[in-house]
C-alpha cells in the first residue's frame, strides 16, 4: 500500500505516513471533514453530455450486478491548485456517501475513477474490501487502455474500457479466490469496534440528509 | 531568701498528700517553726510529729479517715543544708517506687475461648448441570414485556447483573427492530451441558418455528466458542450451510476480543447482528431472483407448448436441410445461453477484514494515476509517480 501523499510504501496498520505524516486529516482539511452526498457518477467539470451520464449510469449498474457486494464511481472534476486525483479519491471514497449505492455495498467495496479533466491526469482508488485483489499494476493497465480515449477527450468511452478492465480483473480474481481462499485470506484484527461498524453500516446511507451534495 | 523558702513550702502544700509523703527526703526537710508547734529533729527517717506521751487529747482530734503518715517538718540544721547545697530538696521526688519483695502477682484470669463454629459440609455442585428449577423456565414458551413484545434475552439463572441484561436485551430488540430475522438469545454458564435430547434444533422446532424467520443462539458465558445458533428453514434454504458457519465462527471470534465474559456476549451479538443483516440482504436478493425465474420458467413453458404443436403440420422426412437448420439454431441457442448465463454470472470476493491505514475508515487503497497531457508520449512514460507536495499546493 502506498500514501497518497508521496507514494512511499506504508505498513498496513500505519496510522500516519512515516515518510510523509499524511493521515486523513490532511485531505479533510483541504475537501472538508463532513461526509458528503454524492452520486456514482459526478460530473463537475461538465464533459458529459445528458444522454452520455445515462449510458454512463447504466454502465455502473451493470457492474453492481455483476459484483453484488462492489460499486463503482466516476468523478470528473478540475482541481486546479488542489490535490490531485489520488489524495481525492482517496478522500472521496471515505467521506462520500453515494447516493445511488445500495446500503448492502459498503464504502469499503468501492472503485473511484478520478478525473482531473483540467489537469489532465486520471486516478482510481478503492476500498479496503478490495485491497487484496487490485494493486497499481492493474489499475495502471485498466488506465492505460484507455489512455488514448482520454487523450482525446472521449470521456464515456474512457470510463467504459476503465470499467471494462477493472471488472475482468476483478472477474479473474473471484475465480482466483473460489479455487484457492488461502491465498487471499488477508484478515487482520479489526482496531475500529464492532459497534461502530453496525452503526456505519446501517445508518451510513440513511441518515446522510444533513450531508452536503457536490 | 525568705521569699524563696516560703515558694518551697507552697509548693510542697500543693502537692498530693502520697507525693507529698515522697516529695519530702527522709534526710530531713526543713520545716519552719510556726508559733505554738513543737520541732523535733530526726535524722535519718521521715520526722513524725508526736504529741506528749499519754496525751490522750491529740489521739482523739486525729480525724477518722484513712491513716496516711504525717508531714515531715523541717528543722533549721535541713535549712542549714539546702543552703550550703549539701541537700537538694525533692532530690527523692522522682526516685523510683520501691518494690514489695514478698508481693505476688495474682494471676489474670483466662479469657473464654468461644467454641468453634461447626462446620456444615457443602455437597459439591456440578458446575456441568443446569438446576432443574431453571429447565422449565428456560424451554417455556418466550415471554413477553407488558406491551406485548417479545423478550429475546433468556438467561433465568441472572449469569448476567441486571445491568448488563438489560443492555443485552435492549441491542437485542434494537436488532429486532432493523432486522427481519429476530434474534433470540439463551444463556447458559460455562460449563453447563444441555439435558440429553435438548438441542438448538428441538428448541426452534417446540417454540420458534412458528414465529417467521429467527436464529435461535445458545451462548455459553465466558466461552464463546461453545456458542450455537440455529436459523429458521426459510433463511436455511437460502443460505448455506457454509455461511451459517462463517457467521458463527465471525461472531465467536469477535467474542474472544475481550477478556471480560458480559462484554464478550456484547461483541458476539453485535457480530452475528452484522452477519445476520448481510444474510437478511442476501435473501431479499434470492427472492427476487426466484420471482425472476419463476416468470422465465412459465414464459418457456408457453414456448414449449408451441414447439409441441409444430411437428403436426411440419414431418421429419423433410429433410437434412431442416436437420442442419435445427443443428444450428440448438447452437446458436446454446451459445447465447452459455453467453447469457456467463452474463448472469455473480462474482463475490472472500471477506477480507484491514485495519484502518492512514485513519481512512473505509478505503485506502491508492491505485495508478496517469497523465494524459501528452499525445506523443506512451502511458508508461506519463505514470505519474510522483509526489503531489513535487507538483501541487
Amino acid at each position: 500500500m502506498k500514501c497518497p501523499r508521496c507514494v512511499q510504501r506504508v505498513h498496513r496498520m500505519a496510522r500516519q505516513c512515516p515518510h510523509c505524516g499524511f493521515g486523513i486529516g490532511d485531505v479533510d482539511k483541504v475537501f472538508g471533514e463532513q461526509d458528503v452526498r454524492v452520486g456514482s457518477l459526478t460530473d463537475a467539470a461538465g464533459v458529459l453530455r445528458k444522454s452520455e451520464r445515462a449510458a454512463v449510469r447504466r454502465m455502473l449498474r451493470r457492474f453492481q450486478v455483476r459484483f453484488p457486494r462492489l460499486f463503482f464511481a466516476i468523478y470528473f472534476g478540475t482541481f486546479k491548485e488542489l490535490p490531485g486525483p489520488r489524495q481525492f479519491g482517496f478522500w472521496l471514497l471515505n467521506r462520500g456517501a453515494f447516493d445511488d449505492v445500495d446500503v448492502s455495498r459498503p464504502n469499503e467495496g468501492g472503485v473511484i475513477l478520478c478525473v482531473d479533466v483540467g489537469g489532465k491526469s486520471a486516478g482510481i482508488t478503492y476500498g479496503y474490501a478490495l485491497q487484496p485483489f487490485l494493486d497499481e499494476e492493474s489499475t495502471f493497465r485498466a488506465l492505460s487502455a484507455a489512455h488514448p480515449y482520454l487523450l482525446q477527450g472521449q470521456w464515456p468511452k474512457a470510463s467504459e474500457v476503465v470499467v471494462g478492465k477493472i471488472s475482468r480483473t476483478l472477474m479473474k480474481q473471484s475465480r482466483r479466490a473460489r479455487r484457492n481462499p488461502a491465498k487471499f485470506d488477508l484478515r487482520e484484527s479489526e482496531p475500529e469496534g464492532a459497534n461502530d461498524v453496525l452503526e456505519r453500516i446501517r445508518a451510513r446511507h440513511r441518515d446522510s440528509q444533513s450531508s452536503t451534495q457536490i | 531568701m525568705r521569699g524563696g523558702l516560703l515558694l518551697l513550702i507552697a509548693s510542697v502544700a500543693l502537692l498530693p498528700t502520697g507525693a507529698r509523703a515522697q516529695a519530702i527526703p527522709a534526710s530531713g526537710p526543713v520545716q519552719p517553726a510556726l508559733p505554738g508547734e513543737r520541732n523535733v529533729e530526726t535524722q535519718g527517717g521521715p520526722r513524725e510529729t508526736e504529741g506528749a506521751p499519754g496525751d490522750s487529747s491529740s489521739t482523739a482530734e486525729k480525724p477518722a479517715g484513712p491513716q496516711l503518715p504525717d508531714l515531715p517538718v523541717w528543722s533549721p540544721s535541713d535549712f542549714e543544708k539546702i543552703r550550703k547545697g549539701e541537700l537538694v530538696a525533692g532530690q527523692d521526688f522522682f526516685a523510683p517506687t520501691p518494690v514489695d519483695p514478698n508481693a505476688k502477682i495474682e494471676p489474670l484470669p483466662l479469657p473464654k475461648i468461644p467454641e468453634p463454629p461447626v462446620v456444615v459440609p457443602v455437597p459439591e455442585v456440578d458446575e456441568t448441570v443446569i438446576p432443574t428449577e431453571y429447565l422449565t423456565e428456560y424451554f417455556r414458551e418466550v415471554e413477553q414485556t407488558p406491551e406485548g413484545a417479545p423478550i429475546f434475552l433468556n438467561d433465568p439463572q441472572e449469569l448476567l447483573s441486571q445491568q448488563e441484561f438489560r443492555d443485552r436485551e435492549s441491542f437485542l430488540r434494537y436488532h429486532s427492530s432493523d432486522s427481519d430475522i429476530n434474534m433470540f438469545v439463551y444463556l447458559f454458564d460455562e460449563r453447563q451441558e444441555l439435558p440429553g435430547g435438548t438441542n438448538v434444533a428441538t428448541v426452534y422446532r417446540d417454540l420458534f418455528s412458528q414465529r417467521g424467520s429467527a436464529a435461535v443462539v445458545f451462548y455459553y458465558l465466558g466461552a464463546p466458542e461453545r456458542s450455537q445458533v440455529h436459523l429458521s428453514s426459510d433463511i436455511q434454504a437460502v443460505i448455506s450451510q457454509d455461511e451459517q458457519n462463517r457467521a458463527l465462527r465471525a461472531a465467536i471470534q469477535e467474542g474472544f476480543e475481550k477478556s471480560d465474559a458480559a462484554y464478550q456476549l456484547d461483541n458476539f451479538l453485535v457480530e452475528f447482528s452484522i452477519r445476520l443483516y448481510w444474510i437478511e440482504r442476501e435473501l431479499k436478493t434470492a427472492a427476487a431472483s426466484t420471482i425472476a425465474g419463476l416468470a422465465q420458467e412459465d414464459a418457456s413453458r408457453g414456448a414449449v407448448e408451441v414447439t409441441v404443436s409444430a411437428p403436426d403440420g411440419a414431418p421429419w422426412r423433410i429433410g437434412p436441410i431442416l436437420q442442419l437448420t435445427l443443428l444450428v439454431v440448438l447452437f446458436g441457442g446454446s451459445t447465447l445461453l452459455g453467453w447469457l448465463l456467463l452474463e448472469r454470472r455473480r462474482y463475490r470476493f472472500p471477506e477480507v477484514e484491514c485495519g484502518p491505514l492512514l485513519g481512512a475508515p473505509h478505503a485506502a487503497g491508492v491505485g495508478a494515476v496517469i497523465s494524459f497531457s501528452d499525445s506523443n508520449l506512451p502511458p508508461s512514460r506519463q505514470r505519474d509517480q510522483a509526489p503531489d507536495y513535487l507538483q501541487r499546493m
